[in-house]
């Protein structure tokens, strides 16, 4: 009897079933990493292609899908590094961002005062993510990836100044500057959404 | 006394690394007296929440908002895909 559960259990292993199976889901992921779907359905299209090369290396343990998604995972990455040595994307970053939000004395600016003192505590889990989402796509290409990797991904400083091969001190400063941009743009479009 | 503009890189800083305890120590007279800082700091913290909660709903194919691949993308994939195929 168990013997037949297993069996039914097993998938086959069917790559030409693959994009009907999986496909959504894996640009869904890309596409959350990623925020551009272009790039995204690229790193899928990547990723089953190497699935298919090393077909060889699918143990059989766990489910195909998982297995594609560390495939896909590991494209990402790839992106992510890619993308951070290229100078289109470091020049991209604009420097400091600070003015925009503070005046000479470090203090925020007075017509960002009201905004973000109001507590989001009323924004619903759906909602904040909507407005967030919004906010992640109008950053510069690579604060969006440190903050993907550190704040999605859950990853430890360590990884992604690996990952991305840059020194603590200058991931410190990208993940500042992506937060205080995605913050005040959360921020004003809550404040102006609730007057 | 630090001023806000410090306050939002150390609040940035602490949820990556542990801060020299004399920092820690600014960083909150800071927070005791500013409203705004408070609420700059509490909008981080949820932030950091939501996005990895985001993050695991799509990869437990969980999330509420789906975007799929459109048909074109989905049957230009599938011709690209074929080619590789034995």
């Amino acid at each position: 009897m168990d013997n037949l559960t297993e069996a039914d259990n097993r998938q086959v292993f069917e790559p030409s079933a693959w994009i009907d199976q999986y496909g959504n889901y894996l640009y869904r992921y890309a596409l959350s990493r990623l925020r551009d779907g272009e790039a995204a359905e690229e790193v899928v299209q990547q990723a089953l292609v190497a699935g298919l090369q090393h077909a060889g290396q699918f143990t059989g343990q766990g489910s195909q899908r998982g297995w594609l998604l560390g495939i896909l995972k590991r494209k990402i990455l790839d992106l992510f590094r890619q993308r951070n040595r290229d100078s289109s994307f470091t020049s991209e970053d604009g420097g400091d961002p600070s003015d925009k939000f503070f005046d000479r004395q470090g203090n925020w600016r007075p017509e960002l005062q009201a905004a973000i003192r109001l507590p989001l505590d009323s924004l619903e889990r759906e909602e904040f993510w909507q407005i967030l989402r919004g906010c992640l796509e109008s950053l510069p290409t690579r604060q969006a990836d440190v903050f993907v990797l550190r704040e999605m991904d859950d990853r430890s400083t360590e990884d992604v100044c690996k990952d991305l091969e840059i020194k603590a001190s200058n991931l410190w400063v990208l993940l500042h500057r992506a937060r205080l941009r995605l913050a005040t743009c959360l921020k004003s479009r809550w404040y102006r959404e609730s007057n | 006394m630090l001023n806000c503009k410090d306050v939002s890189k150390t609040v940035s800083e602490s949820l990556d690394r542990k801060l020299p305890w004399w920092t820690w120590v600014k960083l909150w007279m800071h927070l005791g007296m500013c409203g705004v800082c408070w609420e700059f700091r509490r909008a981080l913290l949820r932030i950091h929440e939501e996005a990895r909660r985001n993050a695991q709903d799509v990869e437990q194919d969980s999330a509420e908002q789906e975007s799929n691949l459109s048909p074109e993308a989905l049957e230009r994939m599938k011709r690209a895909f074929e080619s590789h195929l034995p």
